[in-house]
């Protein structure tokens, strides 16, 4: 298996390239082509065991999935039949696309940036806490572990910051951290400048690792938008 | 103040490194991340009188002004349309900056949106020409690239692709009229502009991107 | 006449630049600036053909979703210089046709000399697209064929099979075989598999795809807008 990202950092694409028997699961939706000798198959977006105990975990962690972090409800696993065989997968807003190897470490990602992983990728719902409720991301996180290949897409452009001590970022720029570091959710400023400025919630990380940015923001840009649409 | 842009053209921001004291003023919701010690603070910018013009514009009422507490403190800016952003410094000449593409300055810049002609340009938009002079260092933002057109003579401009120009420029804002107005993205407005100056342009339309997804809007239901 | 692309790969603008007496045909809004020497008439691109048959012309590139007049823009009485931007956020790129054929999703076409024909009512027109408003024009003639993508632009060379989401269809030769139908086998990834209708090619020929997908961007943005009346 190889992954190789094109098109960066405006129109992102992965092209996973996947030998006899491998596999790759990616959001619905995602996929752009692909070679002829690929089985595909859709199943739920959830965690599950087998067993219809576990189609009925699997069904009730992907409507969670789907109403509370925005995740599509379904995943689509395309399993190579034949050598040499390629799937690209997009995500659908413009931006970027990053691909992240996991060596038994673990990155939270914001629920809408998770493009792809590898089947030995454990992906599992998390809960930001009650403040996050009132941010527009919603309040659930996927933290993604394991050994294996990690997909992930952004609106705009994906900046890394090396967090060493302390940084703050708007929650609408947010797209993964390293499992490591610690957050607090506050607001930028005073109560009034929250309500009056424009800026939402922001997240005080701190602690050592990676914060992974997108340099625009979906609430940002619909609002600019708006005003020019056909009454 | 140290400062760069990255992630030309495509979702350009913009990166400051400010010593203790300096500061910079933003449009509301544009900060993207900074060092957890730097102060924010909310005005409106102008009194009451210059936050009314500029809620009829479509710029934010609210600017926000970020100084630092301390030397290398950091401020991340984003702007809010899939684009690019370019620094430009004011010091003799005045500069024309569509209302949309004002992202941030430095407090040396004033930004005026009552001079003559700064509601012609746009019709029904929402948009207006705002008038940016002083000293000091200002970024414009796009949607789509941004295009310099050096002007020597005359040149013809769909203003939905206006992003800024210098004041030496002459400039007249028509219909370009007929059929052929239903045509053009901006309402069929289109500025002719004459004489010796540099003229910014984007090479995308938030127009036609209005039209486009128009149509996948929830119907209303009655 | 000479046409340059700029501010590849993200927001390209086709620059063209006409000698005098020189025509080139775009579609109407795409116009972003031009300089004193250029005139404009818009038309149904007729090409003196006959009244009746440039009406029919413009019936069917309305159905194709482009907009119903083609805009000619002419240099009179000395070269001038105009630019074109297509709506969606993108690459550009120019095509030389000679005497022949490229099949072109609707919304890519951008601009063309005037010797390229474009058709939307050929047989194959609207089964791509599964009454998304879009359809596959066929551009057939000798000239520069100027077309845009929703993304960027990858120019893919078939030689055996390859399958491809219609949304993501940008251009093809005329010499590719292609076979339109639903994505995986069964009916669950057809209701459920997220991917609308796929294009099998085969042969060998070129393709050009866009790695992002209009229709999916519009529909994703447009239910997050305030409702239409």
């Amino acid at each position: 298996m190889r992954i190789e990202v094109e098109a960066r950092p405006s129109y992102g694409m992965a092209v996973v390239h996947l030998e006899d028997g491998e596999t790759f699961i990616a959001e619905s939706g995602a996929m752009v082509a692909m070679s002829p000798a690929i089985d595909v198959a859709t199943r739920f977006n959830g965690t599950g065991t087998g067993g219809v105990a576990g189609w009925v975990v699997a069904a009730l962690t992907g409507l969670a999935r789907k109403f509370f972090a925005g995740e599509s409800l379904f995943v689509n696993e395309y399993l190579a039949k034949s050598g040499s065989q390629q799937v690209m997968v997009a995500p659908p807003l413009v931006g970027d696309v990053e691909h992240l190897s996991l060596e038994g470490n673990n990155i939270t990602v914001q629920s809408t940036s998770y493009l792809g992983s590898t089947k030995n990728v454990n992906v599992s719902l998390v809960w930001g806490g009650f403040s996050m409720l009132f941010s527009k991301e919603g309040a659930f996180f996927l933290k993604c572990g394991g050994n294996g290949e990690l997909v992930i897409n952004s609106f705009g452009a994906i900046e890394k910051v090396t967090v060493d001590g302390s940084y703050t970022v708007d929650t609408g720029h947010v797209v993964a951290w390293e499992g490591d570091l610690n957050y607090q959710l506050g607001r930028a400023g005073s109560w009034k400048s929250t309500m009056l400025s424009g800026e939402g919630l922001v997240m005080n990380f701190s602690g050592q690792g990676t914060v992974w940015l997108q340099t625009r923001n979906l609430g940002s840009m619909l609002g600019w938008i708006r005003p020019q649409l056909p009454t | 103040m140290e400062h760069s842009i990255r992630n030309k053209p495509d979702f350009a921001s913009v990166h400051l490194l400010l010593d203790q004291g300096e500061q910079v003023v933003t449009e509301a919701g544009a900060m993207m991340g900074m060092s957890t010690d730097l102060k924010m603070e909310t005005n409106m910018k102008g009194g009451l009188l210059g936050a009314a013009k500029r809620a009829l514009g479509g710029e934010s009422v609210f600017l926000n002004t970020y100084t630092a507490t301390s030397d290398g403190q950091r401020l991340d800016v984003a702007s809010s349309a899939p684009g690019d952003i370019e620094h430009l410094s004011l010091s003799t000449a005045p500069l024309m900056v569509q209302s949309g593409s004002y992202l941030c300055s430095t407090p040396g810049v004033q930004v005026d949106s009552k001079w003559g002609g700064a509601r012609t340009f746009f019709g029904g938009e929402g948009l207006f020409m705002l008038r940016c002079s002083g000293v000091g260092d200002l970024w414009i933002s796009s949607y789509g690239a941004i295009h310099a057109i050096d002007i020597t003579g005359t040149y013809v401009v769909d203003t939905g692709h206006i992003v800024a120009f210098e004041d030496t420029l002459q400039f007249k804002v028509r219909s370009v009229g007929g059929l052929k107005s239903l045509f053009f993205s901006s309402e069929g407005l289109v500025c002719e502009f004459t004489g010796s100056g540099r003229l910014w342009i984007q090479t995308r339309n938030s127009g036609s991107l209005a039209g486009f997804l128009h149509p996948f809007r929830p119907v209303q239901s009655k | 006449m000479n046409i340059e692309i700029h501010h590849r790969p993200s927001y390209a603008l086709a620059e063209v630049s006409l000698d005098e007496g020189e025509v080139i045909v775009a579609e109407g809004g795409a116009m972003v600036s031009m300089d004193s020497h250029i005139t404009i008439e818009t038309s149904t691109g007729s090409k003196g053909e006959g009244a009746l048959k440039g009406l029919m012309k413009g019936l069917k590139r309305m159905v194709a979703g482009e907009s119903f007049f083609q805009n000619r823009f002419t240099a009179v009485g000395a070269g001038g210089h105009v630019t074109f931007a297509p709506v969606h956020q993108g690459d550009v790129t120019v095509e030389e046709l000679s005497q022949s054929t490229l099949f072109l999703q609707s919304t890519a076409f951008l601009c063309s000399g005037p010797g390229v024909d474009v058709d939307a009512k050929w047989g194959g027109a609207k089964t791509f697209f599964g009454g998304e408003g879009l359809v596959m024009l066929r551009a057939s003639g000798t000239g520069p064929l100027v077309f845009n993508s929703f993304g960027a632009i990858k120019e893919i060379e078939v030689d055996g099979e390859f399958v491809v989401d219609t949304g993501h269809i940008v251009a093809f030769d005329e010499n590719l075989n292609f076979s339109v139908g639903r994505f995986g086998g069964g009916w669950k990834s057809f209701l459920f598999g997220g991917e609308g209708l796929v294009c099998r090619f085969s042969g060998k020929g070129r393709l050009w795809i866009q790695t992002r997908n209009p229709v999916e961007f519009g529909q994703l943005l447009g239910g997050k807008l305030p409702p239409r009346s």
